[in-house]
């Protein structure tokens, strides 16, 4: 039977972060399947699922991460997962948009948006925020990909996200994410 | 019908050149026509001849059914080759041979393409927009380059910083 964790970590950037992370998981024989990694800020963090080995306990990974987890100044969580919730190719919930909202910096936006989505069952799947221009006038942009279900109106949410654009005061944009398959 | 297996990589195949088609003899005749009957029971809108497991320069490509914007319909050439580029465009492409993953390609937004018809007659034509991505996703199967070699940017990298 396959056993699969998730490890989340982050730690201040440098060079030789992913390296030290996955000559943990090489030594002890992982597998890594899915990752995401990026930096925020000063700051590195990562997301891995990883398949374990027949013999190895996930908390002997994390006894075998000590070393580097101090070396690296890494926060570490793991979370076993189970064969199903680990399992690829999750049929997408809907059709993927991309909708952009930025303005200037206040509390809520990011909470008042999502609202509204998880309101009609969009779920968010990828999600990127930053706070950009001058200290004194901050702006916020936060783009979201999401999965609209087939039996939420476009035009509906389009007008729900106008009248939250007003009250929020932040603008805007939905549209669908180009692909194709070729 | 003769609707083929679709190749996946790690195949060889789909990173190997393809030859340049001499004559449009039989081989190359029913090559088309299983191309043809592949490309219809799949869900992609163009097809390379070496993702049917034949190493020839033969693409089809048939964006009508997916795009409202002026196109040419059903396009079959053969030794297709890009004589110029213009513009650019990133869009998310995936691959029948690559299955479940898509990525951020960069590519030009209008070409000039050039080959034969499946009767030999040589044809030009220019191509933009989707049409156009199409075409240069199916002319890089005859060389062995995947739109994993192409991948412009990470589809979470929106926000990369510019260095000066
Ligand atoms: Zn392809």
């Amino acid at each position: 039977m396959n056993r699969f964790v998730i490890i989340t970590a982050a730690g201040p950037d440098r060079p030789g972060i992913v390296a030290g992370i996955t000559r943990v998981l090489y030594k002890t024989g992982c597998n890594i399947e899915d990752t995401s990694m990026t930096l925020l800020r000063g700051e590195f963090a990562m997301m891995l699922i990883v398949k374990l080995p027949q013999r190895l306990k996930v908390q002997d990974l994390e006894h075998h991460f000590k070393a580097v987890k101090k070396s690296l100044g890494l926060a570490l969580l793991m979370k076993p997962l189970s064969v199903k919730e680990a399992r690829r190719n999750k049929k997408p919930a809907g059709h993927p948009f991309i909708l952009s909202v930025y303005g200037s910096d206040h509390p809520g936006i990011v909470y008042r948006v999502t609202r509204l989505l998880t309101s009609r069952a969009i779920n968010v799947t990828d999600m990127n925020t930053r706070v950009i221009g001058p200290v004194r006038k901050p702006i916020y942009v936060m783009v979201l990909e999401v999965e609209i279900p087939e039996k939420v109106r476009i035009e509906g949410l389009k007008t729900a996200l106008r009248t939250l654009q007003k009250a929020v005061k932040v603008d805007m944009a939905l549209h669908p994410v180009e692909s194709a398959q070729f | 019908m003769a609707v083929q297996k679709i190749i996946q990589y790690p195949h060889p195949i789909l990173k190997s050149r393809s030859e340049t088609v001499q004559t449009i003899d039989e081989r190359v005749v029913r090559i088309i026509k299983n191309l043809l009957d592949t490309l219809t029971a799949s869900p992609g809108v163009a097809i390379a001849a070496p993702q049917i497991g034949e190493a020839d320069r033969i693409i089809i490509c048939d964006v009508s059914g997916k795009i409202k914007e002026k196109n040419h319909g059903r396009i079959i050439l053969v030794n297709p080759l890009i004589r110029h580029r213009e513009g650019k465009k990133i869009f998310r492409e995936g691959c029948l041979s690559v299955p479940d993953y898509t990525g951020n390609v960069s590519r030009a937004d209008k070409v000039w393409v050039e080959g034969l018809d499946q009767e030999g007659r040589p044809i030009r034509l220019i191509a933009e927009g989707f049409e156009a991505l199409a075409l240069q996703h199916e002319i890089d199967h005859m060389d062995g380059i995947l739109f994993l070699d192409r991948i412009a940017s990470l589809s979470t990298d929106i926000f990369r910083r510019k260095t000066y």
